[in-house]
């Protein structure tokens, strides 16, 4: 392998996976994005004397420059800085791979390599990092050995000043003897105790978190759930397969069905104006009162042997718990603060939506337990709940006409029943060839086009209870999770969003949900097993990696201590281990390194052989490895063949160095030349017979000599 | 063997980032940066693992002239072998320490493969006469990743005769030799001045026949002639210094080089040299390759011995006499 051809490779293989995660994070743009895929591809064929030249290097400089003040201008227009200066190091790392020449800019590229690395630890938590992550570790101490003896080699040979420098500069990078296949495994070898060092800090480091200061980029804000909701804009996130969060039985029931209808509440809105729902302003917020990490909804303990969950939620914003309804209880881990562990804190509005504080913005666990309790926000005094917008009386009479006359449970089961029944489902919201009569989508929706979204019912719901003076709120959520059994648990996907309504009847908040069932949102296919296996490592990630914390650490500590004095059970320990995940991990790490093995074999079997290989015949093939064994072998002994002398050569600089060497070398050296280019072939036992002469080669202590000794 | 390990400029700056990368770490609570803080202190700890790696199984060796002369160059030699049976040894670098410093000529070696062996030759030079000492070899590399030079110290021991540096000086007037023509030694030789007769014996040359006294005596006879003894010139060094200054000192080194020089010079002519220091009878020398004794006596002189001695006294009137006490005998 050139050395030159070498480093060139493994420093593009590097700097690509370092990019990739934050390229995946969505924090640069695709402008940027693209941009780097250029100087990429471009830097690849970009090689010295072009790139040397002094007109080349000042239009990088130029373009690097121009680069900084257009992020400058960013900035000062109001660009996040962070975003800015992220995007910058990729730029700037795109422009040095173009500009590679000296041993500074390998060393340069490596750096703002790192950078990334640096920069998509607050830019995403994905497990894109991970994968990037890994390459970096297993590429990195490949690329700064060489660029280390890169270093070396300019500086030693000075090859800035002298034309036998750089001549000599030149035959080394080209040079095959540097750098082999071996080195390049073994320093590639070098990220297992790396890495090994890595879990070792990570697991044992101490989580004080101090807080000084937070995340750099804040977590995305997802349409339907912020503080205003438009019909349609759970239409847009209903496009995308993005988990949002998962979540595992508590059970232990062996059966899990493909996939679960679960309704999990997440925001609520009161207020319709102008084709917008929106909440009233959030003063009332009220801390929740903890017992310990438990939280209770209804002020009544869960009982032994509740139903329930346990959830890991994605950050996202606002933070928000999503809980299946009859939630009695939520239990989370504690969080780290200023070196102390202490108690979450949650809070609950007035409508019953439950906020987490997120400092580290890297989502929750939390488990909740099912106590078949009301829906929070017990409150209906707020009028807002009973609001209608003007001219909407054509609804109005349409609700009283579905409705009927009873109480108000029958006149709303009447009007949810009305709604599925006369009404459609449709994917989207609004659909560019259908008749569309009216000024609202929700006019469009009742008196035009007859099919909607569940934002279209769940707001006609909505509305027409109140306009028949039933109290109601809408909610939107997520309605069903696919079974992972990769990892062992259920997946929400941000396809499964949905809205549905909350309606206050006989003293109680209830659910209604008007939307009529429809295969079209789930008649989707079920994710296939490879994005089984990603979402299962995504999850293993998050859970052991993004959210591992100090009360984690207190807990390993706990079981090991208990282990220790025996009285603990080791399945504590190994609960986090997956030997489903795990084992298709093994056999493609085992599958990998067959391939390299094979690939290696192969390219060193060409090189060596070379087109000779395909005629030379048995026999030749084995003289010759005879041959090279007593090569080694004398090589081990300390007499080294020279590239330069020929077998017999060789045979006769033994022979000047009064080395004793009896009669087998000229023997090998006879029979190798005979079988090897003369035609002939080995009799029966030769081969045994030569191989034992060269076992038997040994120092003979004392003496320069060396006595060929008897066969073994 | 004992061990060093120093901090390079990038080292120092990977320190740094990674206490960087460590205080964001702890007070965010980002396990991304723990990932990436772990992965920095196993650079570094994997770095301090291949150094050892590379520095150990090695065998240094080293050849050097037995006598040099100071601020003059000289030619040495230093061979690495690597004794590992598999992995080979990258960026090693071989310094000599001379006298206990580290000599400022470095040999470098970019891979040295498993169970081989290259050597380097590098250009010395010692500035001062003397005896100086090979204490040993550092065996330093940085590989592989440029953080820290690890080093290590192979005792390797030589000692090295430095000969006084030879200074500018005029050349020495033919008139300074002392006895020059001939003198009476009473041995045979190939003289011009009589010494016997003897019986013609086989071997003899026929034209040293003495063809009168054959002719008297009536038997052959051969001429013998005394050898001819050449001139020499007597050097009287006092290299006892004034004082304890640096100046007395230098002045005293100047004077050894000056009498080093003349050593040179005379003995290239051919002449005879007579060298008497303090303490010393006067050691005489004919030829270059005699003169080296006298060098090296020379280069071994102690000034502050000598000062506590009596000065030294030449036997001719001619002697070239150098230093502070210019006391030559009649």
């Amino acid at each position: 392998m050139r050395f030159a051809a070498t480093q060139k490779l493994l420093t593009f293989l590097m700097a690509a996976a370092a990019a990739t995660p934050m390229i995946l994070s969505g924090e640069v743009g695709l402008p940027v994005a693209v941009g780097f895929g250029v100087m990429l591809a471009a830097g690849w064929f970009l090689e010295p004397p072009l790139v040397a030249t002094v007109r080349y290097r000042q239009a990088l400089a130029a373009l690097m420059l121009a680069a900084l003040l257009v992020q400058v201008v960013r900035m000062v227009g109001g660009a996040p800085v962070a975003r800015a200066a992220l995007e910058y190091a990729l730029i700037l790392l795109g422009l040095k791979l173009c500009g590679r020449n000296r041993f500074s800019d390998y060393q340069q590229i490596a750096v703002l390599s790192f950078m990334q690395v640096i920069g998509a630890t607050i830019a995403t938590f994905d497990v894109s990092y991970a994968v990037g992550f890994l390459l970096f570790v297993v590429l990195c101490p490949s690329v700064l050995a060489l660029a280390h003896l890169r270093n070396e080699m300019e500086h030693r040979f000075r090859h800035e000043d002298t034309v036998e420098g750089r001549v000599a500069l030149r035959r080394l990078l080209a040079s095959r003897r540097v750098v082999s296949g071996k080195f390049i495994i073994g320093t590639g070898l070098l990220s297992i105790p790396v890495l090994l060092v890595t879990v070792a800090l990570f697991i044992g480091f101490p989580r004080f978190g101090l807080g000084f200061f937070g995340r750099l980029s804040p977590t995305n804000s997802m349409a339907g759930f912020t503080t205003e909701v438009r019909i349609g804009d759970l239409d847009r996130i209903r496009n995308e397969e993005i988990v949002v969060l998962r979540f595992e039985p508590l059970d232990a029931n062996a059966n899990r069905p493909d996939r679960m209808f679960i309704r999990l509440r997440g925001a609520v809105f009161d207020v319709y104006e102008n084709d917008t729902w929106k909440r009233t302003p959030q003063r009332f917020w009220k801390p929740m009162a903890a017992r310990g990490t438990h939280y209770s909804l209804d002020n009544r303990p869960a009982p032994d042997g509740s139903p329930g969950y346990s959830i890991m939620l994605e950050s996202m914003s606002p933070p928000f718990l999503f809980l299946p309804g009859g939630t009695g209880l939520i239990e989370t881990e504690p969080i780290a603060s200023v070196g102390l562990l202490k108690a979450r804190k949650l809070e609950m509005s007035y409508t019953g939506v439950i906020r987490y504080e997120d400092p580290s913005r890297v989502g929750i666990r939390y488990r909740v337990f099912l106590t078949d309790s009301a829906l929070p926000g017990a409150s209906s005094n707020n009028p807002s709940y009973l609001v209608t917008p003007p001219r909407t009386e054509p609804m109005a009479e349409l609700a009283r006409d579905l409705a009927g006359q009873g109480s108000d449970a029958v006149r709303a089961r009447r009007l949810i029943a009305g709604l599925k029944r006369k009404y459609s489902y449709a994917a989207v919201s609004e659909p560019e060839n259908a008749p569309a009569k009216g000024d609202t989508p929700l006019d469009r929706f009742l008196f035009s086009r007859g099919t909607g979204t569940c934002e279209h019912f769940a707001t006609s719901a909505t509305l027409m209870l109140r306009s028949i003076g039933i109290p109601s709120r809408m909610i939107t959520g997520f309605s069903s999770a696919d079974y992972n059994p990769i990892g062992g648990f259920y997946a929400v996907r941000t396809r499964s969003a949905h809205a549905w309504t909350e309606a206050y009847i006989d003293g109680a908040w209830t659910t209604l949900d008007a939307t009529p069932p429809s295969d079209a949102g789930m008649s989707r296919a079920p994710p296939s097993t490879l994005a089984m296996v990603i979402d299962a490592i995504g999850m293993r990630w998050h859970r052991h990696v993004i959210g591992y914390d100090a009360s984690t650490q207190v807990e390993m500590a706990r079981t090991i201590a208990a282990m220790w004095e025996g009285s603990g059970s080791s399945s504590s320990l190994f609960e986090y281990i997956s030997w489903k995940l795990i084992a298709p991990i093994c056999v493609v790490l085992v599958l990998a390194v067959l391939g390299v093995r094979v690939l290696f074999r192969f390219r060193w079997k060409r090189r060596r052989g070379g087109f000779e290989r395909r005629v030379m015949t048995r026999s030749a093939l084995k003289a010759t490895a005879i041959y090279m064994e007593f090569q080694r072998r004398m090589a081990r002994l300390g007499l080294e063949r020279k590239t330069n002398q020929t077998p017999n050569e060789y045979l006769s600089s033994l022979v000047a160095l009064g080395v004793d060497i009896g009669e087998a070398p000229a023997l090998i050296t006879r029979r190798y030349h005979e079988v090897r280019f003369g035609g002939s072939g080995f009799e029966e036992g030769e081969i045994e017979h030569l191989k034992a002469q060269i076992r038997g080669f040994h120092f003979d202590e004392g003496s320069i000599g060396m006595n060929a000794g008897s066969p073994k | 063997m004992p061990r060093g390990l120093t901090f390079t400029r990038d080292g120092k700056v990977f320190v740094l980032i990674s206490l960087g990368v460590g205080f964001a770490a702890v007070n965010t609570g980002n396990n991304l940066l723990f990932l990436v803080l772990g992965m920095m202190l196993g650079m570094i700890i994997v770095s301090g693992i291949l150094s050892e790696i590379t520095l150990r199984h090695v065998t240094v060796t080293r050849r050097v002239p037995r006598r040099v002369e100071a601020n003059t160059i000289f030619p040495a030699q230093l061979a690495l072998r690597n004794d590992k049976r598999w992995a080979a040894s990258f960026s090693v670098e071989l310094r000599d320490e001379i006298d206990g410093r580290p000599f400022r000529r470095r040999c470098f070696f970019l891979k040295i493969g498993p169970g081989s062996q290259r050597s380097i030759a590098y250009r010395g030079e010692l500035p001062l006469r003397g005896l100086s000492h090979f204490d040993g070899t550092i065996v330093s590399t940085r590989f592989p990743f440029g953080l820290f030079e690890k080093t290590r110290f192979i005792d390797l021991k030589d000692k090295v005769i430095v000969l006084p540096a030879s200074v500018p000086v005029a050349a020495t007037p033919r008139t300074a030799m002392t006895n020059e023509g001939a003198l009476q030694v009473g041995v045979c030789g190939s003289g011009q001045d009589f010494l016997e007769l003897r019986d013609m014996v086989p071997g003899d040359d026929s034209r040293r026949v003495d063809w009168k006294s054959t002719a008297r005596l009536g038997r052959p006879v051969v001429r013998e002639t005394e050898r001819d003894a050449d001139g020499f010139v007597e050097i009287v060094l006092d290299a006892s210094p004034v004082d304890g200054t640096d100046e007395a000192l230098e002045n005293v080194e100047h004077d050894i080089s000056v009498a080093a020089t003349l050593i040179r010079q005379m003995t290239a002519r051919g002449l005879n040299v007579r060298l008497v220091t303090s303490g010393s009878a006067g050691l005489s020398t004919r030829g270059v390759v005699g003169s080296v004794r006298l060098l090296e006596h020379l280069a071994l002189l102690d000034p502050a011995l000598i000062a506590r001695g009596p000065a030294p006294v030449g036997t001719s009137p001619k002697a070239i006499v150098i230093g502070r006490r210019r006391e030559v005998a009649a």
